[in-house]
Formats: C-alpha cells, sequence, structure tokens
C-alpha cells in the first residue's frame, strides 16, 4: 500500500524507472503535499496568476530532477525550499522583493489569544484571520503558514528558508501578536 | 496560555480556510508530465544498450574479419613456401555437356610458371640450410619432381576446363576459319593450314585444340630421318 508510506518512500519508488509503481507512487506523493503548498504560494505571492504558474513549474521541476533528491533528507522541507527560492525569483521579477525584506516593526504588546466558544465562532474566527494573514508582511506569513498550514517546526521552517532560527522564531512572534490583535474584537 | 494550547487553536482556527486546493487542470497537467517523464526514462533505458551492444559486436566481428584474413595469408604463404602441396584443383565441369565452364586463364598460367621459376630459389635457399643439416639433394630433387608432377596436373586441368571445338560451340567466324582449316588439309596447304591454325589458337584461345593439332600432325609427310 503506497499510501502508508514516507514521502521519502515514495520518492525512491518513483526515481525508480524499472518500479512499476512509479506513477502511482508520484500520484500519492502529489496528492498528500497538493494543497499545503497551493495554499503556501498563493498566500506567499498574493497573486492567482503568479500563484498558478509557481506551483506548476514547482512540480515540473521535482519531475525533472527528481534524482537529485536525497533520500536521506526530509522531502518536505527540499519541495518548500525550492518552493520558496521559486517565489523569491518570482518576487524579484515583479519588483516586490522589499515585501519579503521588510518585516522589522515596533514591538507590540502579547495578549491572550481568545478561544472560540463555539462553531459559529469558530468559522467566523477563521475567516478573519484568513483575511488578517493576508496582512501580514510575506516572511511573517510565509512563517506562519508552514508552521500551521503545512506543519514545520521552526527549525525546519529556517532550514526551509534559509535564515537563522532565532530570524524565524521573531518572524513567528511578530505574526503572532499581529494575528492575535486582529482577533482582539472576538474577546 | 501555553504555546501548546494556543498553537491548537490556530491550527483550528486555521482549519476553515484549508480546503483551497489548485485547480484540476493544475493537477492533470502535473501528472501527465511525470506520466510522460517515467515513459522516456524506461524508454531511455531500454535504448541506452544500444550503444554498447553496437560497440560489442564491432569488438567481436573485427577480430574475426582479421583471423581469416591472416589464415588466407598463411594459406598464401605456404603455398609459395611448400611448392610439394598441389594448386586447388579447380573443378571442371564436363564438357560434353555444354555446360558453361569457368576457365583458367593464361594469366593463372603465367602466374603458376613464376611460382615453379620461384620456387628453385627458395629451395635452394632452403637446401643451404640443410645442408650444414644433412642431404640437400636428396630434398631438392624431391621438390623438382613434385614441382613437375604438379605443373603437368595443372595443365592437365587447364585443358579439361577448355572447350571442345563442335559445332554448337562456335561462334559464326570461328566456324567459317574452322572450314576453311579443312579445306586446306584436304587441298594439301599444310603451311596455310598451320598458319590458320595459330591465328585461330591466338583469337579463340578458351578451345582445345589438341584435334586439329593432330589431324594436321598425320596429315604432314612424316619426315625421314637422314641415314
Amino acid at each position: 500500500m503506497l499510501e502508508t508510506r514516507t514521502d521519502e518512500q515514495l520518492m525512491s519508488i518513483f526515481c525508480n524507472d524499472n518500479d512499476i509503481n512509479n506513477a502511482r507512487a508520484f500520484e500519492t506523493l502529489y496528492q498528500r503535499h497538493k494543497g499545503p503548498l497551493f495554499r503556501f504560494i498563493k498566500k506567499s505571492i498574493n497573486n492567482e496568476q503568479d500563484c498558478h504558474e509557481t506551483f506548476q513549474e514547482l512540480w515540473f521541476k521535482v519531475i525533472n530532477n527528481k534524482t537529485q533528491f536525497n533520500p536521506n533528507h526530509k522531502f518536505t522541507t527540499w519541495i518548500y525550499t525550492i518552493a520558496r527560492r521559486m517565489m523569491i525569483d518570482v518576487f524579484r521579477k515583479s519588483g516586490r522583493m522589499s515585501e519579503l525584506t521588510a518585516c522589522m516593526e515596533n514591538e507590540l504588546q502579547d495578549m491572550p489569544l481568545k478561544q472560540p466558544e463555539n462553531e459559529f465562532e469558530t468559522k467566523q474566527m477563521g475567516t478573519y484571520l484568513q483575511t488578517a494573514i493576508m496582512q501580514l508582511p510575506t516572511a511573517q506569513r510565509q512563517t506562519f503558514i508552514l508552521r500551521h498550514d503545512a506543519g514545520f517546526t521552526l527549525n525546519e521552517i529556517a532550514e526551509i528558508t534559509e535564515q537563522a532560527i532565532e530570524k524565524t522564531k521573531s518572524q513567528y512572534r511578530y505574526a503572532v501578536k499581529k494575528l492575535k490583535l486582529s482577533l482582539e474584537r472576538f474577546k | 496560555m501555553s504555546n501548546h494550547k494556543e498553537d491548537k487553536i490556530w491550527r483550528k482556527l486555521y482549519q476553515q480556510s484549508k480546503n483551497e486546493q489548485p485547480p484540476k487542470a493544475i493537477d492533470d497537467l502535473i501528472l501527465q508530465h511525470a506520466k510522460a517523464e517515467i515513459t522516456k526514462n524506461k524508454s531511455f533505458s531500454r535504448n541506452k544498450w544500444r550503444p554498447w551492444l553496437a560497440a560489442a559486436s564491432v569488438v567481436l566481428v573485427l577480430p574475426l574479419i582479421w583471423l581469416l584474413t591472416q589464415n588466407n595469408e598463411l594459406i598464401d604463404t605456404e603455398a609459395l613456401d611448400t611448392p610439394m602441396l598441389a594448386p586447388k584443383p579447380i573443378q571442371a565441369a564436363p564438357v560434353e555437356q555444354g555446360i558453361e565452364v569457368e576457365l583458367i586463364e593464361l594469366d593463372d598460367l603465367k602466374e603458376y610458371e613464376e611460382m615453379e621459376q620461384a620456387a628453385p630459389s627458395t629451395t635452394q635457399r632452403k637446401s643451404a640450410t640443410a645442408d650444414i643439416i644433412e642431404s640437400t639433394a636428396t630434398n631438392s630433387r624431391l621438390k623438382a619432381e613434385s614441382l613437375n608432377a604438379n605443373r603437368h596436373l595443372l595443365m592437365d586441368e587447364l585443358k579439361a576446363s577448355k572447350k571442345t571445338i563442335k559445332q554448337q560451340n562456335l561462334d559464326p567466324i570461328m566456324a567459317l576459319e574452322l572450314q576453311q582449316f579443312h579445306q586446306y588439309i584436304e587441298n594439301n596447304q599444310l603451311e596455310m593450314a598451320e598458319q590458320l591454325l595459330a591465328d585461330m589458337r591466338h583469337s579463340y584461345p578458351d578451345f582445345n585444340y589438341d584435334e586439329l593439332i593432330h589431324l594436321l600432325a598425320e596429315t604432314k609427310p612424316v619426315e625421314k630421318l637422314p641415314h
């Protein structure tokens, strides 16, 4: 059963030309990661056309360079690193590099996060959260999405974004504070 | 609030928008590309042996050709060095049945004669060495005898391969010349007949003139031996 295999095992099957399951292995891998990756790209770029192009190009790169994947490393770290590098290119080409770098802000006051009381409130808060996420600076937005959509640890995010762990922690802290502030009305 | 609890709330809230997926068209395009890449690699892995197979066949065939060539050279050298061995007989088809015969060219005969001339020098060379060992004379005599035997054999084969003079074998001009030859014999114009025979032998070397030579010899008056 391919569904029970790890990402790395599926990649190994996909890389093996003599394995009859290689097409199915890729399909399983794609189905497993397409959603989080698509949302990560879409919320980072915030442009539908660029998002679709980048997403397609990303998977084409994975397919064409499958032999470059090292099975001793995590597949998700590898593919998100490629995705992030591609997005930097998109930002560079569209003259939006300042969005990526601008993240230093004044220290905000930390406040507790309100737990939603019912299903309705959860949905409402969820909708507000999406809007608030899109207003975050790109680097903070990416860090938050990688943490809560793809489920990476802060160390893994630091590896994917190729920056120091302290900087990643700081970005995440800023993102969380801003999002809490935007959800303050639900108190 | 602990970070762990807070993370759970964030995740719960984030789940609300987690249904966003790439369009179906992109899905299909990516999966199709993956399948195409797999097919391409499979056909490549099948084809990748072809150059190696071609190279291997060249490696096998070239020495084989070289060996065959070397063997031919060996046979030729042996034939020159040991004239005792009879040259490979040329298979002659029965002439009477009118079958097309592969003829030995006159050049072949010349070549054989040259070979024959060259042989004694080889023999001499060998006999000089044999002098030091023993009985060179016997060896050279044996070789000369074998050369003669070979020469007769070759001549017989050459004759056997020639066409007999028969009406169905002759072209119209040669038939006319043959008629003229018989007329000379009847008229006892032997010199003319001899001359014509020589011309015919020169013009039509593929025929066996023994019969005509005999006829001419029988017609000629027997020379009396001087007392």
